[in-house]
């Protein structure tokens, strides 16, 4: 028998069968995991809401030939505050999706780990802001997978940059306006959009929830990011279509 | 390469198409038709045919019906002022199999889940909505989606649609299931039992 124990945050389950899941984890230890949880769709399933997403779970596994199967899990925190609330179940699947797009199977990442479970602990108590913070989370994460945005001065000529400014993705941060012509599809940027990013960049996301940021800044922030996950992540972000339905109904 | 003749290779090809049955299975299933009586065979190929034939949506409900009106919205024994909101036609017999609910039902075909991409626009909940302006003796909602995260999501959603029309919005309770040891319930189960406890 090879089991192994782990410890892990349930990203997205698929239905399986009758009543199967599998479930696919984000572990400490050993990347993302898949695994098949048998009969947890039953009521007396002895997993009961252990499995659902959100959770930050102590698991033991089974490897298996394929899949490794499930058989042993307790919750370590059920971040409960996130079922409890419309928004927050769809912000926090939005972290999740994005989460699951970037890990890697069978490779361990610290600190992605780490950023998902301060971003679920955050997220389980918030009554506002729910969009700056999914912009810190994403900008975060994206800085720890490696595509840190250049945001302090021109990323091309290193110079200082002017009051005009733009958002190239193909350099990877802010170019001035004499080197725009380095990047044809760079994007205007105001100040203050570069300004509150860079500060979500370094302070801590907590911080993000208090954050005064106008309506504007937030709008062009939030389709920025968009772009800049859409440009290195090539994957389809169903969660983000989800909430530009929301917020369009 | 097939060693059967063109009509079993395509009835197991077919039969193999469906959930859960694989290549042998549908060899099985196959050659059990092919030794069935000509009677039953055809009964089956007829009860397939009408199913896709006949079987269509209710106008009011969603639930699966051959009526353009389903029996249970006709039934006028049953209370018009509540509706259960449930996924899935199959969640309807199993709340019926109660004998506990006596209104009437929504089906959504489906549940919000953002992170499948399925938005509210995607289940049946403008129909919902749709019933409650033309309905206005309606003074209860029930929300009986599944008690998952999807499912939560779905009442929520609904609850906050719904509320400000000035109907009651319930969702059903969860706790133990009957028959289970209390120590292996998990603590969300376990926390909701308490918190809808009820006085002896």
């Amino acid at each position: 028998m090879s089991l192994y124990k782990t410890k892990g945050i349930i990203l997205r389950t698929h239905k399986l069968g009758e009543a199967d899941r599998i479930v696919t984890i984000l572990t400490s230890n050993l990347g993302k995991v898949s695994a098949v949880a048998k009969g947890v769709r039953k009521t007396k399933s002895k997993f009961g809401s252990r499995l659902e997403p959100f959770m930050h779970v102590d698991l033991v596994l089974y490897k298996g030939r394929n899949l490794d199967i499930v058989t042993q899990a307790e919750i370590i925190d059920s971040f409960s505050g996130i079922r409890d609330n419309f928004d927050r179940i769809t912000y926090g699947s939005a972290m999740l999706d994005l989460t699951n797009k970037v890990a890697i199977e069978g490779e361990r990442d610290v600190a992605l780990y780490n950023l998902l479970l301060k971003g679920l602990s955050v997220i389980s108590g918030v009554k506002k802001n729910f969009r700056l913070l999914l912009i810190a989370f994403d900008i975060k994460l994206m800085a720890i997978s490696g595509y840190m945005p250049k945001l302090e001065r021109c990323v091309v000529c290193e110079k200082g940059l002017g009051a005009k400014m733009h958002f190239s993705f193909q350099w990877g941060g802010v170019v001035c306006d004499d080197c725009k012509v380095s990047d044809r599809n760079s994007i205007v940027v105001t100040p203050a959009a570069v300004e509150t990013l860079s500060r979500l960049l370094r302070r801590p996301l907590l911080e993000a929830i208090d954050m005064d940021v106008i309506a504007r800044t937030e709008d062009e922030l939030y389709l920025l990011m968009h772009d800049y996950i859409a440009y290195y992540i090539q994957a389809r972000l169903k969660s983000r279509e989800c909430l530009s339905q929301l917020a369009c109904s | 390469m097939s060693y059967y003749a063109g009509p079993v290779a395509s009835l197991i090809e077919e039969l193999s198409k469906l959930p859960g049955v694989g290549p042998k299975t549908a060899q099985r299933l196959a050659f059990y038709i092919l030794k069935a009586s000509p009677d039953d065979a055809k009964k089956l190929a007829r009860a397939i045919d009408e199913v896709k034939d006949k079987i269509r949506f209710c106008d009011e409900c969603f639930n699966v019906t051959d009526a353009v009106i389903c029996e249970l919205c006709k039934d006028p024994g049953r209370d018009q002022a509540v509706i259960c909101v449930v996924e899935e036609p199959r969640d309807i017999v199993a709340l019926e199999k109660t004998g506990e609910f006596k209104g009437l039902y929504h089906v959504l075909q489906g549940a919000i889940s953002p992170i499948d991409g399925i938005g509210p626009d995607d289940i049946r909940v403008k129909e919902l909505l749709k019933r409650l302006g033309e309905k206005k003796d309606v003074r209860e909602i029930v929300v009986a989606t599944n008690p998952n995260i999807e499912g939560e999501a779905t009442a929520m959603y609904l609850a906050r649609l719904i509320k400000p029309l000035g109907i009651k919005v319930t969702r059903i309770a969860s706790g133990l299931p009957v028959g289970g040891d209390l120590e292996y319930a998990d603590e969300i189960t376990l926390g909701r039992a308490l918190e809808g406890r009820r006085e002896m």
